[in-house]
């Protein structure tokens, strides 16, 4: 797999174009740049894997890609998009229709069933219970967990509970998938088997993955460009 | 997002949270309950002085006296000009003025007299239905069958009307009026007792008989009296009086020593003058007995005023009673003391309360009273609305703390919503909706519990009028109208959502980043 910063694609549109993209913390006497005027573009398809230590800044870039931050300086573009111009609403529309987030530490809601976690983000767009209802229990089946649908997170294993967050994730078919050290907590063949599912639904979507990891091998599998970062910069 | 979902996710966080949302709901519970049984009573107070008093007809009587006029003297020179550079309106406030003080210091008094004259002026005004006189004189007794029988002297007279209820009720043989201007009277048992008739079987004999009403005219023996008043308020005793008395015949011996001017030793000897001349007639009445009747019980002394009641042991019709008042010598040109006019409907009352005013009258309508009873126990119930008020605001504030406490611990929560598409709009409505779910229930509860207290608290109160003033409540005083069972729930969700306001401010603005760092 070539891991150059080139980007990849049979595709010239552009899904997403960051342009001296900059996230700084902090007060003007303790200020903290997580995102030091980045430049990334992302065609729509490609799959991308952000690689660094901590504080690389490949966690920040995530959230400002998934519309849960905002950039201080620069500019993001996403599918003719400019973030920034975004009112709050807008952005939780965005959130909800273009982007699917996956976690490292799963981020259920711990007194909802399985079932009901995956439904959320149909809550928020307002569909209608039978309608969610029906989706939400197809998307857990797609992952295996059929039989699991009115479980608590705390009655799952740590892949069972990944599993039902990749499924909350795909559940509104979103363009875009940032998945963020999916595997992190996972042992080696659940970790294989959540990422089958994360791959599948790309394939199968046509989907955009951004995936953040410390992984290489994992990078190296799964996607066509690795993107070294180093101190809120890209380097490679 | 649908409103289902809007009302359950905070349902389904509320009930995770159940033993804290009751604790907080039962502040709320607390609020609305004070707050609903205070202006159920307070409504339930009020409709039952109105029902009560329509139904003794109270609201349409109007008290009527005799009035001392100052009219101005036929020869009294107009007020002094108001002098002065001064604003029309002070000029003319002042001009008012003066007029007053000169027509209270050189005007005459004039008393505008309940006469006969003015009886029927009342009878003639526009939305008067009747006019009722009562009467009060004094006067002998005795039994015309036994010529040589006991007399009684000072009797009270007095007179009814046949719409009077409670008389009737006491009869114990015989019958009450069957007109106003029947001549007959109703004579007490208590009387006929002391007049020496005493048997039962003669109780059903006296009836139809006649009695004698002797009315002899009170004068002066002297034309000046002595009194005193000692230092604890008290006047002469007994003996004290007889002292005076005697006091009073030497008096006029001992004018010409006084130190005074010939004149005034004049003026005074022929103010002293005893009355000189014949006595005057007694007039004489005789009328049948009608009925007999008992004085009151105890119990029926407690019970609802009426000032058509009276407590005399002689009793006339009362159109006879004014006829016989008006045609005894010592009233000639005199006043009855009262009357009662009886208007059409009870909006005529305040027309008919000024016409009586600009006769001359003094008035008082029992609506004017029954108005301020009504303010009274208003303004009582008012208080109690506000203590209510503070109490639900109490409960609010313990709201306000209770969920920003439950946003502080759904931080991680909040900002996995957010992270999945909940808008700040959406998370602040469900922080409001919790807040209103919350004044809702405790709204309802509050109102329930109101209702349920409602049936012992009737009964209580039931019993305590009753018990001390022999008044039977049929109404309840707990009511529950429509804007009562709307206004009680309303409030609470409006004070419980405000009270949530901060809190889910506070939800809405949380950074999902932070957020999902939380633990």
């Amino acid at each position: 797999m070539a891991s150059n910063p080139t980007p990849f694609s049979s595709n010239p549109q552009v899904l997403i174009q960051a342009t001296r993209l900059t996230r700084s913390y902090g007060t003007a006497a303790s200020l903290v740049t997580a995102l030091d005027g980045l430049d990334l573009t992302v065609h729509p398809g490609e799959r991308i894997a952000l690689l660094g230590k901590s504080g690389s800044g490949k966690s920040t870039l995530l959230n400002l890609l998934g519309g849960l931050d905002r950039p201080t300086a620069g500019e993001l573009v996403v599918d003719g998009m400019n973030l920034q111009d975004l009112s709050s609403a807008q952005l939780s529309k965005y959130r909800a229709k273009l982007v699917g987030m996956v976690f490292q530490s799963f981020n259920l809601l711990p007194a909802r069933t399985a079932l009901q976690n995956v439904e959320l983000p149909m809550i928020f767009q307002g569909r209608s219970r039978n309608e969610r209802t029906e989706e939400a229990a197809n998307a857990l089946r797609r992952v295996g967990l059929g039989h699991r649908l009115n479980h608590l997170p705390t009655q799952m294993s740590g892949g069972e509970k990944q599993r039902v967050a990749v499924a909350r994730s795909l559940v509104n078919r979103p363009r875009i998938l940032l998945a963020d050290e999916p595997t992190g907590n996972l042992d080696t063949k659940t970790a294989q088997e959540v990422m089958f599912l994360i791959m599948e639904h790309i394939r199968n979507q046509n989907a955009t993955l951004i995936l953040v990891t410390h992984d290489e091998e994992l990078a190296r599998a799964h996607t066509d460009r690795i993107v070294r970062m180093r101190d809120g910069r890209i380097v490679s | 997002m649908q409103l289902r979902d809007a009302i359950g996710l905070p349902l389904r966080a509320m009930w995770q949270q159940k033993v804290r949302v009751l604790l907080t709901t039962l502040g709320v519970v607390f609020g609305a309950f004070v707050l609903a049984a205070s202006l159920s009573i307070g409504q339930g107070v009020q409709d039952t002085i109105t029902t009560m008093a329509k139904r003794t007809e109270l609201l349409r009587k109007i008290q009527l006296h005799p009035n001392w006029e100052t009219v101005p003297a036929s020869n009294q020179a107009p007020a002094p000009k108001v002098d002065g550079q001064m604003s029309d309106e002070r000029r003319g406030r002042l001009a008012k003025t003066l007029a007053d003080v000169k027509l209270q210091a050189e005007g005459k008094k004039v008393l505008r007299k309940l006469d006969p004259e003015m009886l029927k002026r009342l009878a003639a005004l526009e939305g008067v239905e009747s006019i009722i006189p009562i009467v009060r004189i004094s006067g002998d007794v005795h039994v015309l069958a036994k010529s040589q029988g006991p007399k009684t002297q000072g009797v009270q007279i007095g007179s009814t009307n046949i719409e009077n209820a409670e008389l009737p009720k006491r009869i114990v043989s015989g019958r009450f009026f069957q007109s106003n201007q029947e001549e007959g009277v109703l004579i007490s048992e208590y009387l006929l007792y002391r007049l020496g008739i005493r048997d039962e079987s003669a109780f059903q004999e006296g009836l139809g008989k006649k009695i004698k009403l002797e009315f002899a005219p009170h004068r002066q023996s002297a034309g000046f009296g002595i009194y005193f008043i000692k230092p604890d308020g008290s006047g002469p005793s007994p003996q004290e009086a007889q002292i005076l008395e005697k006091v009073k015949g030497q008096l006029p011996g001992l004018v010409p020593k006084l130190e005074l001017s010939a004149l005034e030793k004049l003026a005074l000897t022929q103010a002293m003058a005893k009355w000189k001349g014949p006595a005057p007639a007694a007039t004489v009445i005789e009328l049948p007995v009608v009925g007999v009747f008992r004085l009151k019980t105890e119990e029926e002394q407690k019970g609802p005023w009426n000032p058509l009641e009276t407590d005399s042991e002689v009793v006339l019709a009362c159109d006879a009673a004014r006829d016989l008042f008006f045609r005894l010598p010592e009233h000639e040109n005199q006043s009855l003391q009262e009357t009662v006019l009886v208007a059409d409907r009870q909006e005529s009352v305040k027309d008919l309360l000024e016409a009586t005013q600009k006769m001359g009258l003094r008035g008082y309508g029992f609506l004017e009273h029954i108005e301020r009873e009504r303010m009274l126990y208003l303004m009582i119930f008012a208080g109690m609305t506000c203590v209510a008020a503070v109490a639900m605001i109490v409960a609010a504030l313990g709201i306000t703390n209770t969920m920003f406490m439950s946003v502080l611990e759904r931080t991680k929560e909040i900002g996995i919503m957010k992270a999945v598409g909940a808008s700040n709009g959406q998370m602040l409505i469900m922080f409001l909706i919790e807040g209103t779910l919350i004044g809702l229930a405790g709204g309802l509860a509050g109102l329930f519990l109101t209702w349920c207290a409602s049936f012992p608290g009737d009964a209580w109160i039931r019993s305590m009028v009753f018990r001390e003033l022999k008044v039977d409540l049929k109404e309840s005083l707990f009511v529950f109208p429509i804007w009562l069972l709307i206004a009680v729930p309303f409030f609470s969700v409006v004070v419980t959502t405000l009270a949530a306001l901060g809190p889910a401010r506070r939800a809405a603005n949380i950074d999902p980043v932070v957020a999902l760092r939380h633990e």
